[in-house]
């Protein structure tokens, strides 16, 4: 059962890597998916033409959900992976340390928990302007502090082992304990967490689109087009609905895959799955 | 909680006008009200208030009609006006109109200087000499006739709401719900959030015939699908402000009508004159001519729209009929691109436009690609009317390159366009283009002071302002919308009067079954 899952997520997750890939090669209507108005055949419903129907300026809906895929995936990528980048130095420094550094690291890292991220964004783009660039600026302001702080814990329980006690007393400087030593050993946690992360990070990119200060049109962008389809909801279903259910799916399977993951790593869970 | 409020005096309100035998007419309306002092107010409560008060004249399809006031003259230079006002009017409260009721409330708009309280800034003092008879001294001449008629800041009430105390206690006292007109209704129940309930003044001077409605209801409901379906379910009897796909489908749909006129509201691109590269006239043409005007109609308004050939609206008298309109050319583009010398490939013109405004979108978009033609790129910026009028307003040499707004008049008349998006500025306010010209700000002066007493050469001047604007190009007009209202079967007589902006007079309505 568990198997089964996990194939379907892993497919469903790596149809849409490569989707977004290859999206400028197989979609249909290119500039359409790029934001260039197609206006005699507005609000077309779904047809063999247009398989998902045509939005509120005649574009191609499918064309531009295969490109929005590349900016939900590019979003989702470039969150993790820069909070892991600033989290995981200061959560092993934190944890490794100990005493009044890990104090002042770890009070610092609150007060950016602290931030709702939805307002930081909003704060964000009234001062340096709306955009993609922004919006993940402001997500991975928010996003850090949680990397830092599973890294921490990883490394307060890391640093007591018998081998690292072994490289210290071999005089294995700090910084190569730090990162040949204790890193390793958060790796597993840390692949839970960006996967699981990655859904989430679509979901909140797509909220702040959405609200408009994400993507700006007439890119094309999941939350972006079900914010501009929700006006024609009504009547034409079909413009908000498709977006909607393949960002559902994306952030499906990665959370999918983010437990199976778990279950990979946590020794206890994985016996269960073997058997 | 609130939901259940509304249905609940809805109900009430059902239950009371059908005990009683009355009739009711509901309007739904998008935007909640905001204040009701008829001195001050500038904004969507003028749907109630152009029921509830009355002005001295009214603008109806291009003439003045007498309404308060059955004649009036002026000397020859237009500085001296003269009304004569009707008799046996009476206000809500009793109280007879007479010229110091005139007096008192003009005076009373121009003393708080509130919104509207601008269009009377010509008035220096205003005489009675009889209680029938009320003279305008002005410092200028000026169309006091015609900003008479205004549906902001132009109502007349009763004096007798000086006896409440000052002029804040006054309007305290008319944000509560009061009011001291003579119009056909008055307010029986303000919630500025839900909903107004007029009831017919039964001392109303042009009476009441069988067929009008006793009561009337603005219902506030902010969504457009759900108005659509209210009206055509007959719960509500007019409406306005559909997405204009819904409108399509309304047209054949035998339970409702729609009703249209050109509207005074123009939507305008404004080119940053004071910014490289649209302060090269061959480039600003060039963009000019690469906008696909009637795409933007057919797909933007669905044709509910026109494209007027100058700035001044059509309908309006002073319309730039010499003109022919502007059209989508992108050969003449191409040549006046290339003879303004800028490499598109340098610049990215800046476009800002009002988020939630789903046709300034649309035909931002429109835009967008139609340069692409060109080559040149530009830049969508969505935000909110704070952010992107503030940014208008900063420097002009570091604000956007272009700038979508929608104008229209206080005053019926072309200098209320004119002047306001063209005329020299010493601190930007409308003036988006940042477009100094002395000779039009001459012209244009010259127009509304002879516009009372000598039309045609107003016409004339206003005419001259226009072809120079269309040279210099510093705004081209995108469209004119339809005034659009939807409205039941059940309701007859309904005629949209652009000049009142959503404005529904209730009394001109009758019921059809």
């Amino acid at each position: 059962m568990k198997n089964r899952l996990a194939r379907l997520s892993l497919t469903i997750v790596s149809t849409f890597v490569l989707l977004a890939l290859i999206a400028p090669w197989i979609v249909p209507y290119r500039d359409q998916a790029l934001g260039e108005p197609n206006v005699a055949e507005r609000l077309l419903p779904p047809s063999l033409k247009h398989p998902f129907g045509t939005d509120h300026m005649g574009r191609d809906i499918l064309s531009r959900m295969i490109y929005g895929a590349r900016t939900s995936l590019f979003t989702a990528v470039s969150v993790v992976f820069l909070s892991a980048l600033i989290g995981v130095p200061i959560g092993i420094a934190a944890g490794y340390a100990g005493g009044f550094l890990d104090n002042v690291l770890m009070r610092f890292t609150d007060v950016f928990l602290s931030f709702p991220p939805l307002l930081l964004a909003l704060l964000i783009a009234s001062t340096l302007g709306k955009g993609l660039f922004n919006a993940i600026l402001a997500l991975v302001i928010t996003w850090w502090p949680w990397y830092a702080r599973l890294v921490r814990s990883q490394a307060l329980s890391i640093k007591s082992l018998a081998y690292v006690e072994a490289a210290r007393a071999a005089g294995v400087s700090h910084f190569v304990i730090m990162f040949k030593h204790i890193l390793p050993g958060c790796v597993a946690p840390l692949a839970v967490q960006c996967t699981m992360d990655m859904g989430s990070a679509i979901l909140e990119a797509a909220a702040l689109s959405f609200l408009g200060l994400g993507v700006q049109p007439p890119a094309p962008d999941w939350g972006l087009m079900i914010s501009e389809g929700k006006a024609y909801f009504l009547n034409y279903w079909w413009v908000p609905t498709f977006p909607g259910v393949f960002m559902l799916l994306l952030v499906m399977a990665f959370n999918l895959l983010g437990d199976v993951f778990r279950e990979l790593v946590d020794p206890r869970l994985r016996r269960r799955m073997l058997i | 909680m609130r939901r259940f409020l509304v249905a609940f005096l809805l109900v009430v309100v059902l239950t009371v006008a059908f005990s009683q035998k009355q009739t009711m007419v509901v309007y739904a309306y998008g935007s909640e009200m905001i204040t009701l002092d008829p001195s001050t107010e500038f904004s969507n409560s003028i749907i109630v208030l152009n029921n509830v008060y009355e002005t001295l004249t009214r603008y109806v399809d291009g003439k003045l009609e007498p309404l308060l006031a059955t004649e009036w003259s002026a000397n020859e230079d237009g500085t001296v006006w003269t009304f004569k006002l009707r008799k046996n009017v009476k206000f809500h409260d009793g109280t007879e109109l007479t010229s110091e009721a005139v007096k008192f409330s003009i005076e009373r708009t121009i003393r708080l200087a509130g919104g509207p309280a601008y269009i009377w800034d010509s008035v220096k003092e205003i005489e009675t000499p009889d209680p029938y008879t009320v003279v305008f001294k002005l410092k200028y001449p000026a169309n006091i006739p015609l900003i008479a008629s205004a549906g902001y800041g132009a109502f007349i009430f009763s004096p007798k709401v000086a006896q409440i105390g000052d002029d804040e206690a006054i309007a305290n006292w008319f944000n509560a719900g009061n009011d001291a007109g003579t119009g056909p209704y008055t307010i029986t129940k303000y919630d500025p959030k839900t909903q107004v309930v007029l009831r017919k003044f039964d001392g109303y001077w042009q009476g009441w015939t069988e067929g009008k409605f006793d009561i009337a209801v603005i219902q506030i409901v902010p969504d457009p699908s759900l108005r659509m379906q209210m009206v055509t379910s007959g719960k509500i009897h007019v409406t306005r402000e559909l997405i204009y796909d819904d409108l399509k489908k309304l047209e054949n749909n035998p339970d409702v009508h729609i009703a249209q006129k050109p509207s005074f509201q123009v939507l305008y691109l404004f080119f940053n004159t004071k910014k490289f590269p649209l302060s090269n006239p061959d480039f600003r043409a060039a963009v000019a001519y690469a906008i696909p005007y009637k795409e933007i109609i057919d797909h933007v308004l669905l044709g509910y729209g026109l494209q007027p050939s100058g700035i001044i609206p059509r309908g309006m008298f002073g319309y730039a009929d010499h003109l022919p309109p502007l059209s989508q050319d992108l050969e003449k583009a191409r040549q006046l691109l290339a003879k303004s010398n800028v490499d598109p490939k340098n610049v990215k013109l800046v476009l800002t436009y009002l988020q939630s405004n789903e046709s300034e979108k649309k035909a931002s978009e429109l835009i967008w690609s139609s340069l692409k033609k060109l080559g040149i790129e530009v830049e969508l910026r969505p935000m909110n009317w704070e952010q992107q009028w503030a940014w208008a307003r900063s420097d002009p040499s570091k604000a956007q390159d272009m700038f979508i707004m929608y104008w229209w008049p206080t005053v019926m008349t072309p200098y209320d366009f004119l002047f306001s998006m063209f005329h020299t500025e010493e601190e930007v306010l409308f003036n988006l283009s940042y477009y100094y010209n002395e000779e039009v700000d001459k012209l244009m002066d010259e127009a509304v002071q002879v516009e009372g007493t000598n039309p045609k050469r107003a016409e004339q001047l206003y005419k001259m302002v226009e072809t120079i604007l269309r040279r210099d190009l510093p705004a081209v007009p995108l469209y004119q919308i339809s005034d659009i209202y939807v409205v039941h079967k059940s309701v007859k007589g309904f005629t949209p009067n652009p000049a009142y902006p959503n404005v529904v007079f209730f009394y001109e309505l009758e019921s059809g079954s």
